[in-house]
Protein backbone atom coordinates (compact mmCIF):
# COMPACT_ATOMS: atom_id res chain seq x y z
CA UNK A 1 0.00 0.00 0.00
CA UNK A 2 1.63 3.24 -0.53
CA UNK A 3 3.19 5.26 1.95
CA UNK A 4 2.97 2.55 4.48
CA UNK A 5 6.12 1.74 5.91
CA UNK A 6 6.85 -0.47 9.11
CA UNK A 7 9.76 0.86 11.10
CA UNK A 8 10.86 -1.29 14.23
CA UNK A 9 12.77 0.86 16.85
CA UNK A 10 15.46 -1.91 18.43
CA UNK A 11 19.14 -1.37 19.88
CA UNK A 12 20.21 -2.92 16.63
CA UNK A 13 18.15 0.13 14.58
CA UNK A 14 19.67 2.41 17.03
CA UNK A 15 22.97 1.00 16.14
CA UNK A 16 22.66 1.35 12.47
CA UNK A 17 21.23 4.82 12.60
CA UNK A 18 23.38 6.45 15.07
CA UNK A 19 26.79 4.95 12.73
CA UNK A 20 24.83 5.50 9.36
CA UNK A 21 24.70 8.57 7.60
CA UNK A 22 20.95 8.87 6.57
CA UNK A 23 18.43 10.52 8.46
CA UNK A 24 15.76 8.27 10.45
CA UNK A 25 13.16 7.56 8.26
CA UNK A 26 9.87 9.92 8.56
CA UNK A 27 7.47 7.50 10.19
CA UNK A 28 4.35 10.06 9.27
CA UNK A 29 4.75 10.55 5.59
CA UNK A 30 2.25 12.32 4.19
CA UNK A 31 -0.09 10.63 2.08
CA UNK A 32 -2.37 11.24 -1.36
CA UNK A 33 -5.79 11.69 0.15
CA UNK A 34 -7.93 8.72 -1.89
CA UNK A 35 -10.98 9.53 -3.31
CA UNK A 36 -12.74 7.11 -0.57
CA UNK A 37 -12.62 5.63 2.13
CA UNK A 38 -14.63 3.34 4.00
CA UNK A 39 -13.92 5.38 7.35
CA UNK A 40 -12.87 8.63 8.29
CA UNK A 41 -11.58 10.03 11.76
CA UNK A 42 -11.89 13.13 12.53
CA UNK A 43 -8.91 14.73 14.71
CA UNK A 44 -5.38 12.62 15.14
CA UNK A 45 -5.74 13.23 18.92
CA UNK A 46 -4.94 10.11 20.88
CA UNK A 47 -8.44 8.90 20.92
CA UNK A 48 -8.69 9.38 16.89
CA UNK A 49 -5.13 7.47 16.37
CA UNK A 50 -6.37 5.04 19.12
CA UNK A 51 -9.21 4.17 17.00
CA UNK A 52 -7.49 4.09 14.08
CA UNK A 53 -4.48 1.54 15.48
CA UNK A 54 -7.30 -0.97 16.99
CA UNK A 55 -9.44 -0.68 13.58
CA UNK A 56 -6.57 -2.17 11.77
CA UNK A 57 -5.57 -4.77 14.58
CA UNK A 58 -8.50 -5.96 16.02
CA UNK A 59 -10.85 -5.15 12.85
CA UNK A 60 -8.71 -5.55 10.26
CA UNK A 61 -10.01 -2.38 8.49
CA UNK A 62 -7.20 -0.08 7.19
CA UNK A 63 -9.06 1.98 4.48
CA UNK A 64 -8.88 4.59 7.01
CA UNK A 65 -8.38 8.25 6.96
CA UNK A 66 -6.97 10.15 10.13
CA UNK A 67 -7.76 13.78 9.80
CA UNK A 68 -5.77 16.24 11.79
CA UNK A 69 -6.34 20.22 11.54
CA UNK A 70 -2.67 20.77 13.14
CA UNK A 71 0.32 18.42 13.73
CA UNK A 72 0.64 14.89 15.85
CA UNK A 73 0.72 15.59 19.40
CA UNK A 74 -0.38 19.63 19.73
CA UNK A 75 -3.79 19.22 21.08
CA UNK A 76 -5.24 18.02 24.55
CA UNK A 77 -3.18 14.82 24.12
CA UNK A 78 0.13 16.52 25.14
CA UNK A 79 -1.27 19.58 26.74
CA UNK A 80 -2.34 17.36 30.09
CA UNK A 81 -0.99 16.03 33.19
CA UNK A 82 -0.22 13.14 32.34
CA UNK A 83 -1.73 11.07 34.85
CA UNK A 84 -3.89 7.85 34.75
CA UNK A 85 -6.16 6.71 37.07
CA UNK A 86 -9.37 4.48 37.75
CA UNK A 87 -10.76 6.09 40.77
CA UNK A 88 -14.61 6.63 40.03
CA UNK A 89 -17.82 5.54 41.95
CA UNK A 90 -20.53 5.26 38.93
CA UNK A 91 -20.05 2.03 37.30
CA UNK A 92 -19.81 3.32 33.15
CA UNK A 93 -17.38 5.85 34.56
CA UNK A 94 -15.20 3.29 36.30
CA UNK A 95 -15.49 0.58 33.82
CA UNK A 96 -14.05 2.14 30.79
CA UNK A 97 -11.35 4.17 32.79
CA UNK A 98 -10.23 0.45 34.53
CA UNK A 99 -10.47 -0.70 31.17
CA UNK A 100 -7.98 1.67 29.92
CA UNK A 101 -5.93 1.50 32.91
CA UNK A 102 -5.29 -2.53 31.97
CA UNK A 103 -4.49 -1.83 28.78
CA UNK A 104 -1.34 0.54 29.52
CA UNK A 105 0.79 -2.14 30.89
CA UNK A 106 0.91 -3.93 27.40
CA UNK A 107 0.80 -1.74 25.36
CA UNK A 108 4.44 -0.07 24.67
CA UNK A 109 5.39 -3.33 23.31
CA UNK A 110 2.52 -3.72 21.59
CA UNK A 111 2.63 -0.12 19.40
CA UNK A 112 6.70 -1.51 19.32
CA UNK A 113 6.71 2.81 21.19
CA UNK A 114 7.83 3.34 24.57
CA UNK A 115 5.05 5.05 26.71
CA UNK A 116 6.66 5.06 29.72
CA UNK A 117 3.49 4.11 31.71
CA UNK A 118 4.70 4.67 35.19
CA UNK A 119 2.35 3.04 37.78
CA UNK A 120 3.62 5.12 40.31
CA UNK A 121 0.32 5.35 42.47
CA UNK A 122 -2.01 8.31 43.03
CA UNK A 123 -3.25 9.49 45.79
CA UNK A 124 -6.11 11.87 46.34
CA UNK A 125 -6.36 13.83 49.52
CA UNK A 126 -9.32 13.85 51.83
CA UNK A 127 -9.58 17.14 53.96
CA UNK A 128 -12.59 16.46 56.15
CA UNK A 129 -14.22 12.95 57.69
CA UNK A 130 -16.64 13.18 54.97
CA UNK A 131 -14.75 13.54 52.52
CA UNK A 132 -13.25 10.45 53.97
CA UNK A 133 -16.24 8.84 54.02
CA UNK A 134 -16.82 10.03 50.34
CA UNK A 135 -13.29 8.36 49.40
CA UNK A 136 -14.08 5.12 51.50
CA UNK A 137 -17.39 4.98 49.20
CA UNK A 138 -15.27 4.96 46.17
CA UNK A 139 -12.32 2.84 47.22
CA UNK A 140 -14.91 0.26 48.60
CA UNK A 141 -16.89 0.37 44.86
CA UNK A 142 -13.40 -0.42 43.40
CA UNK A 143 -12.60 -3.01 45.11
CA UNK A 144 -15.77 -4.66 44.59
CA UNK A 145 -15.83 -4.32 40.84
CA UNK A 146 -12.40 -5.95 40.83
CA UNK A 147 -9.81 -2.89 40.79
CA UNK A 148 -7.36 -2.04 43.91
CA UNK A 149 -7.50 1.31 46.10
CA UNK A 150 -6.84 1.58 49.59
CA UNK A 151 -7.66 4.17 52.07
CA UNK A 152 -4.76 5.87 54.41
CA UNK A 153 -5.29 7.71 57.56
CA UNK A 154 -2.39 10.00 58.40
CA UNK A 155 -0.36 8.14 59.90
CA UNK A 156 -0.19 6.02 57.05
CA UNK A 157 -0.38 8.60 54.76
CA UNK A 158 2.70 10.17 56.22
CA UNK A 159 4.68 6.77 55.33
CA UNK A 160 3.63 6.84 51.77
CA UNK A 161 4.02 10.46 50.81
CA UNK A 162 6.12 11.84 53.39
CA UNK A 163 7.09 15.44 51.10
CA UNK A 164 3.60 16.27 51.71
CA UNK A 165 2.25 19.08 54.58
CA UNK A 166 0.34 16.77 57.27
CA UNK A 167 0.52 19.64 60.05
CA UNK A 168 -2.64 20.20 62.02
CA UNK A 169 -2.08 24.29 61.31
CA UNK A 170 -1.93 23.50 57.78
CA UNK A 171 -4.89 25.68 55.94
CA UNK A 172 -6.84 22.80 55.11
CA UNK A 173 -5.59 19.89 57.11
CA UNK A 174 -5.61 16.31 55.24
CA UNK A 175 -7.49 13.61 57.69
CA UNK A 176 -6.61 11.07 54.87
CA UNK A 177 -6.43 9.59 51.24
CA UNK A 178 -7.00 7.15 48.95
CA UNK A 179 -4.50 5.66 47.46
CA UNK A 180 -4.80 3.46 43.70
CA UNK A 181 -1.31 2.18 43.27
CA UNK A 182 -1.81 1.15 39.59
CA UNK A 183 -2.42 5.14 38.80
CA UNK A 184 0.50 7.05 37.43
CA UNK A 185 1.57 8.96 34.28
CA UNK A 186 2.24 7.83 30.78
CA UNK A 187 4.54 9.42 28.50
CA UNK A 188 1.59 11.94 26.59
CA UNK A 189 2.76 13.07 23.54
CA UNK A 190 4.31 9.20 22.58
CA UNK A 191 0.46 7.70 22.89
CA UNK A 192 0.24 10.36 19.67
CA UNK A 193 3.08 9.00 17.92
CA UNK A 194 2.78 5.43 19.30
CA UNK A 195 -1.23 4.92 18.32
CA UNK A 196 -0.16 7.01 14.73
CA UNK A 197 2.89 4.86 13.81
CA UNK A 198 1.14 1.40 14.28
CA UNK A 199 -2.05 2.91 12.39
CA UNK A 200 0.48 3.99 9.61
CA UNK A 201 2.88 0.92 9.45
CA UNK A 202 -0.89 -0.63 8.94
CA UNK A 203 -1.26 1.24 5.88
CA UNK A 204 -4.02 3.68 7.72
CA UNK A 205 -3.77 7.11 6.01
CA UNK A 206 -2.87 9.78 9.02
CA UNK A 207 -3.05 13.26 7.38
CA UNK A 208 -1.40 16.59 9.36
CA UNK A 209 -2.51 20.06 8.64
CA UNK A 210 -6.02 18.66 6.91
CA UNK A 211 -8.62 20.65 8.66
CA UNK A 212 -12.24 19.58 7.64
CA UNK A 213 -14.29 22.39 6.40
CA UNK A 214 -17.82 20.54 5.36
CA UNK A 215 -19.45 17.36 6.46
CA UNK A 216 -21.97 16.46 3.72
CA UNK A 217 -25.13 14.36 4.16
CA UNK A 218 -28.03 12.46 2.12
CA UNK A 219 -31.16 11.72 3.29
CA UNK A 220 -29.96 12.01 7.02
CA UNK A 221 -26.84 9.93 6.13
CA UNK A 222 -23.27 11.12 5.81
CA UNK A 223 -21.93 11.14 2.46
CA UNK A 224 -18.59 12.77 2.59
CA UNK A 225 -16.69 15.08 3.92
CA UNK A 226 -14.84 18.01 2.51
CA UNK A 227 -11.11 19.35 3.70
CA UNK A 228 -8.82 21.85 2.79
CA UNK A 229 -6.90 19.39 0.49
CA UNK A 230 -10.17 17.97 -1.79
CA UNK A 231 -13.71 15.97 -0.79
CA UNK A 232 -13.37 12.05 0.42
CA UNK A 233 -16.27 10.19 0.30
CA UNK A 234 -17.06 7.81 3.07
CA UNK A 235 -19.11 5.47 4.48
CA UNK A 236 -18.38 6.42 8.74
CA UNK A 237 -17.19 9.51 10.11
CA UNK A 238 -15.86 9.37 13.00
CA UNK A 239 -15.99 13.42 15.04
CA UNK A 240 -13.20 12.88 17.90
CA UNK A 241 -12.33 16.85 18.23
CA UNK A 242 -12.44 17.42 21.45
CA UNK A 243 -12.44 21.56 22.46
CA UNK A 244 -13.79 22.05 18.50
CA UNK A 245 -16.49 19.86 18.40
CA UNK A 246 -19.04 22.23 18.50
CA UNK A 247 -17.79 23.53 15.68
CA UNK A 248 -16.88 20.09 13.58
CA UNK A 249 -20.72 18.87 14.58
CA UNK A 250 -21.91 21.84 13.85
CA UNK A 251 -20.66 21.19 9.94
CA UNK A 252 -23.37 18.26 9.77
CA UNK A 253 -25.91 20.98 11.36
CA UNK A 254 -25.82 19.23 14.97
CA UNK A 255 -26.46 21.10 18.18
CA UNK A 256 -23.96 19.63 20.78
CA UNK A 257 -24.62 19.43 24.56
CA UNK A 258 -21.20 20.71 24.98
CA UNK A 259 -18.85 23.81 26.01
CA UNK A 260 -15.26 24.50 25.75
CA UNK A 261 -13.44 25.95 28.80
CA UNK A 262 -9.96 26.73 29.01
CA UNK A 263 -7.47 23.91 31.14
CA UNK A 264 -3.84 24.55 32.20
CA UNK A 265 -0.89 23.19 33.48
CA UNK A 266 2.31 24.51 34.25
CA UNK A 267 6.21 22.63 34.90
CA UNK A 268 8.82 24.32 37.77
CA UNK A 269 11.86 23.76 37.03
CA UNK A 270 13.76 20.49 37.08
CA UNK A 271 15.27 19.37 40.48
CA UNK A 272 16.22 16.00 41.63
CA UNK A 273 13.79 12.97 42.53
CA UNK A 274 11.72 14.52 45.15
CA UNK A 275 8.28 13.25 44.79
CA UNK A 276 7.29 9.90 43.59
CA UNK A 277 3.25 9.42 43.66
CA UNK A 278 0.59 11.46 41.93
CA UNK A 279 -1.19 13.70 44.42
CA UNK A 280 -4.08 15.45 44.06
CA UNK A 281 -5.37 17.98 46.91
CA UNK A 282 -9.42 18.63 47.14
CA UNK A 283 -8.96 21.62 48.99
CA UNK A 284 -9.00 23.65 46.23
CA UNK A 285 -8.47 21.13 43.66
CA UNK A 286 -4.73 20.90 42.21
CA UNK A 287 -3.30 17.60 40.91
CA UNK A 288 0.67 17.09 40.98
CA UNK A 289 3.68 14.67 40.12
CA UNK A 290 7.38 14.54 39.22
CA UNK A 291 8.37 13.83 35.22
CA UNK A 292 11.09 11.93 34.92
CA UNK A 293 13.21 15.27 33.50
CA UNK A 294 12.69 16.23 37.18
CA UNK A 295 9.83 19.42 36.54
CA UNK A 296 6.97 19.21 38.97
CA UNK A 297 3.94 19.45 36.57
CA UNK A 298 0.85 21.34 38.54
CA UNK A 299 -2.42 21.33 37.14
CA UNK A 300 -5.82 22.72 38.54
CA UNK A 301 -9.73 23.51 37.70
CA UNK A 302 -10.39 25.24 34.76
CA UNK A 303 -10.74 28.83 34.14
CA UNK A 304 -14.23 28.87 34.73
CA UNK A 305 -15.84 30.31 31.36
CA UNK A 306 -16.09 29.42 28.04
CA UNK A 307 -13.03 30.03 26.18
CA UNK A 308 -11.13 28.85 22.85
CA UNK A 309 -8.17 30.98 23.53
CA UNK A 310 -5.45 28.27 24.43
CA UNK A 311 -4.09 30.76 26.98
CA UNK A 312 -4.76 30.69 30.93
CA UNK A 313 -6.02 33.61 32.99
CA UNK A 314 -3.64 35.08 35.89
CA UNK A 315 -6.00 33.99 38.58
CA UNK A 316 -5.96 29.96 37.89
CA UNK A 317 -2.64 30.26 37.46
CA UNK A 318 -2.13 32.00 41.50
CA UNK A 319 -4.94 29.77 42.44
CA UNK A 320 -3.16 26.29 41.36
CA UNK A 321 0.58 27.54 43.05
CA UNK A 322 -0.70 28.57 46.59
CA UNK A 323 -2.47 25.08 46.18
CA UNK A 324 0.24 23.38 45.38
CA UNK A 325 2.37 25.19 47.59
CA UNK A 326 -0.03 24.51 50.47
CA UNK A 327 0.58 20.86 49.61
CA UNK A 328 4.09 20.27 49.22
CA UNK A 329 6.01 23.58 50.98
CA UNK A 330 9.22 23.32 49.42
CA UNK A 331 7.86 23.94 46.04
CA UNK A 332 7.91 27.94 47.00
CA UNK A 333 11.48 27.15 46.24
CA UNK A 334 10.90 26.53 42.70
CA UNK A 335 10.20 29.12 39.46
CA UNK A 336 7.66 28.47 37.29
CA UNK A 337 9.30 27.27 33.50
CA UNK A 338 6.84 26.85 31.60
CA UNK A 339 2.52 27.29 31.08
CA UNK A 340 0.19 26.05 28.95
CA UNK A 341 -3.49 25.94 28.14
CA UNK A 342 -5.52 23.35 26.15
CA UNK A 343 -9.60 23.62 25.02
CA UNK A 344 -11.28 20.96 26.94
CA UNK A 345 -15.17 19.92 25.70
CA UNK A 346 -17.53 19.88 29.02
CA UNK A 347 -20.73 18.34 28.21
CA UNK A 348 -23.63 18.87 31.06
CA UNK A 349 -23.21 16.14 32.70
CA UNK A 350 -19.40 16.11 32.65
CA UNK A 351 -19.20 12.76 30.97
CA UNK A 352 -18.20 12.18 27.55
CA UNK A 353 -20.04 11.38 24.83
CA UNK A 354 -19.73 8.09 22.59
CA UNK A 355 -21.64 6.61 19.95
CA UNK A 356 -24.21 7.60 17.33
CA UNK A 357 -25.69 10.72 16.38
CA UNK A 358 -28.70 11.41 14.53
CA UNK A 359 -27.49 11.42 11.17
CA UNK A 360 -26.52 7.50 10.10
CA UNK A 361 -22.97 6.77 10.18
CA UNK A 362 -21.77 9.87 11.56
CA UNK A 363 -20.50 9.14 15.49
CA UNK A 364 -19.29 11.15 17.80
CA UNK A 365 -16.73 10.87 20.55
CA UNK A 366 -16.39 13.83 22.61
CA UNK A 367 -17.36 15.89 25.78
CA UNK A 368 -13.94 14.43 27.54
CA UNK A 369 -13.16 17.30 29.19
CA UNK A 370 -10.43 17.28 31.58
CA UNK A 371 -10.54 13.25 31.51
CA UNK A 372 -10.20 12.37 28.75
CA UNK A 373 -6.54 11.47 28.17
CA UNK A 374 -6.80 8.61 31.22
CA UNK A 375 -9.12 6.55 29.10
CA UNK A 376 -7.14 6.86 25.81
CA UNK A 377 -6.98 2.90 24.34
CA UNK A 378 -9.84 2.22 26.01
CA UNK A 379 -12.02 4.49 23.74
CA UNK A 380 -9.99 3.33 20.70
CA UNK A 381 -10.85 0.22 21.62
CA UNK A 382 -14.74 0.32 22.17
CA UNK A 383 -15.37 3.17 19.12
CA UNK A 384 -12.74 0.88 16.80
CA UNK A 385 -15.60 -2.08 17.53
CA UNK A 386 -18.54 0.71 17.09
CA UNK A 387 -17.36 1.97 13.34
CA UNK A 388 -16.42 -1.68 12.51
CA UNK A 389 -20.14 -1.95 11.75
CA UNK A 390 -20.69 -4.06 15.33
CA UNK A 391 -22.99 -3.68 17.92
CA UNK A 392 -22.95 -0.26 19.88
CA UNK A 393 -20.31 -1.89 22.47
CA UNK A 394 -21.94 -2.23 26.64
CA UNK A 395 -19.05 0.09 27.86
CA UNK A 396 -20.15 3.05 25.64
CA UNK A 397 -23.85 2.45 25.59
CA UNK A 398 -24.24 4.67 28.64
CA UNK A 399 -22.46 7.23 27.41
CA UNK A 400 -24.69 8.05 24.30
CA UNK A 401 -25.66 11.14 23.01
CA UNK A 402 -29.40 11.15 23.72
CA UNK A 403 -29.10 10.84 27.41
CA UNK A 404 -29.15 14.36 27.56
CA UNK A 405 -32.92 13.92 26.25
CA UNK A 406 -33.95 10.82 28.01
CA UNK A 407 -32.21 12.15 31.31
CA UNK A 408 -30.02 9.14 32.06
CA UNK A 409 -27.61 11.85 33.05
CA UNK A 410 -23.89 10.42 34.37
CA UNK A 411 -23.06 12.72 36.99
CA UNK A 412 -19.80 11.78 38.83
CA UNK A 413 -19.64 15.28 40.09
CA UNK A 414 -16.79 17.27 40.39
CA UNK A 415 -16.55 18.49 36.38
CA UNK A 416 -19.17 19.82 34.23
CA UNK A 417 -20.52 23.65 33.84
CA UNK A 418 -23.47 22.80 36.19
CA UNK A 419 -26.66 23.22 33.72
CA UNK A 420 -28.20 24.67 37.52
CA UNK A 421 -26.38 27.79 36.87
CA UNK A 422 -29.38 28.66 34.50
CA UNK B 1 -9.24 39.27 32.44
CA UNK B 2 -10.31 42.78 33.24
CA UNK B 3 -14.20 42.60 32.86
CA UNK B 4 -15.91 46.04 32.20
CA UNK B 5 -18.38 46.23 34.71
CA UNK B 6 -20.75 49.07 34.02
CA UNK B 7 -21.55 50.09 37.17
CA UNK B 8 -17.90 50.11 38.56
CA UNK B 9 -15.44 50.19 35.42
CA UNK B 10 -12.86 47.45 34.73
CA UNK B 11 -12.44 44.93 37.30
CA UNK B 12 -10.11 41.98 37.89
CA UNK B 13 -12.08 38.84 36.73
CA UNK B 14 -11.45 37.47 40.62
CA UNK B 15 -13.78 39.47 41.59
CA UNK B 16 -16.96 37.98 39.33
CA UNK B 17 -18.94 34.92 39.05
CA UNK B 18 -19.31 33.25 35.61
CA UNK B 19 -22.97 33.23 35.58
CA UNK B 20 -23.58 31.17 31.68
CA UNK B 21 -24.91 32.23 28.77
CA UNK B 22 -27.36 34.58 28.65
CA UNK B 23 -29.94 32.63 26.75
CA UNK B 24 -33.43 33.48 26.48
CA UNK B 25 -35.12 30.59 28.83
CA UNK B 26 -38.67 29.54 28.52
CA UNK B 27 -41.20 30.84 31.39
CA UNK B 28 -41.88 27.81 33.63
CA UNK B 29 -45.01 25.86 32.94
CA UNK B 30 -44.23 25.88 28.89
CA UNK B 31 -45.03 22.70 28.23
CA UNK B 32 -42.93 20.14 26.05
CA UNK B 33 -43.24 20.83 22.53
CA UNK B 34 -43.85 17.37 20.69
CA UNK B 35 -41.35 18.52 17.55
CA UNK B 36 -38.62 20.55 19.30
CA UNK B 37 -38.02 19.91 23.13
CA UNK B 38 -37.80 23.68 24.35
CA UNK B 39 -36.74 22.23 27.77
CA UNK B 40 -34.04 20.06 26.35
CA UNK B 41 -32.10 22.63 24.23
CA UNK B 42 -32.76 25.09 27.03
CA UNK B 43 -30.69 23.39 29.79
CA UNK B 44 -28.42 21.40 27.92
CA UNK B 45 -27.90 22.30 24.22
CA UNK B 46 -25.19 25.15 24.07
CA UNK B 47 -24.21 27.15 20.82
CA UNK B 48 -20.40 27.28 22.41
CA UNK B 49 -19.95 29.87 20.11
CA UNK B 50 -15.94 30.54 18.65
CA UNK B 51 -16.05 34.06 19.06
CA UNK B 52 -19.21 36.34 20.16
CA UNK B 53 -20.78 35.41 23.34
CA UNK B 54 -23.74 36.82 25.05
CA UNK B 55 -23.00 36.12 28.65
CA UNK B 56 -24.18 36.73 32.71
CA UNK B 57 -21.41 37.76 35.11
CA UNK B 58 -22.13 38.48 38.95
CA UNK B 59 -19.92 40.92 40.29
CA UNK B 60 -19.82 39.41 43.62
CA UNK B 61 -17.02 40.83 44.88
CA UNK B 62 -17.97 43.86 43.79
CA UNK B 63 -21.53 45.91 43.14
CA UNK B 64 -23.05 42.79 43.54
CA UNK B 65 -25.21 43.00 40.79
CA UNK B 66 -26.07 40.52 37.29
CA UNK B 67 -24.30 42.23 34.36
CA UNK B 68 -24.60 41.24 30.54
CA UNK B 69 -21.35 41.16 28.18
CA UNK B 70 -20.35 40.56 25.01
CA UNK B 71 -16.95 38.63 25.04
CA UNK B 72 -15.12 36.92 22.21
CA UNK B 73 -14.16 33.10 23.67
CA UNK B 74 -10.82 33.80 21.47
CA UNK B 75 -9.34 36.84 22.16
CA UNK B 76 -11.27 36.95 25.97
CA UNK B 77 -12.31 40.65 24.16
CA UNK B 78 -15.58 42.30 25.63
CA UNK B 79 -17.16 44.66 23.08
CA UNK B 80 -20.82 45.51 24.89
CA UNK B 81 -21.23 45.93 28.72
CA UNK B 82 -24.96 46.53 30.31
CA UNK B 83 -26.56 46.03 33.12
CA UNK B 84 -28.91 42.88 33.22
CA UNK B 85 -31.98 43.54 32.02
CA UNK B 86 -33.74 41.34 34.69
CA UNK B 87 -31.36 43.32 36.97
CA UNK B 88 -31.21 39.87 38.62
CA UNK B 89 -30.14 36.02 37.64
CA UNK B 90 -32.99 34.79 35.76
CA UNK B 91 -32.73 31.71 37.93
CA UNK B 92 -33.02 33.69 41.01
CA UNK B 93 -36.22 35.33 40.04
CA UNK B 94 -38.01 32.15 39.06
CA UNK B 95 -36.81 29.90 42.36
CA UNK B 96 -39.71 30.76 44.01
Amino acid sequence: MENSRKVRYSGHSLLRNALGSKPWPNIFPTPELRPRYDIVIIGGGGHGLATAHYLATRFGETNVAVLESGWLGGGNTARNTAIVRSDYLLDASFALKNFSLELWGSLSRELGFNLMYSPRGYVDLAHSDGELEDHTLRANAMCLRGAEARILNREELKQRVPQIDLSETARFPIVGGLVQEKGGIVRHDAIAWGFAKSAVGAGIHVVQHCPVIGIQTDAGKVRSVQTTRGTIECERVLISVAGASSQVAGLAGLSMPIESVNMQAFVTEPVKPALDVVVNYNAGFCYISQTDKGEFILGGNSDGYPSFAKRGSFSTIENVVVRAIQILPFLSNLRLMRHWSGTADITMDGNAIMGATPIENLYVNCGWGYTGFKATPAVGWVMAEQLAGNATPDLIRPFSLDRFENGKLIDDGGVGPYTWLH
Amino acid sequence: MLIPCPWCGPRDEREFDFGGSDAKFPSIGTPRDSTTDTWYEAVHIRENARGDTRELWYHLSGCERWICLTRDSVTHEFTNASTSDQGEHPGESDAD
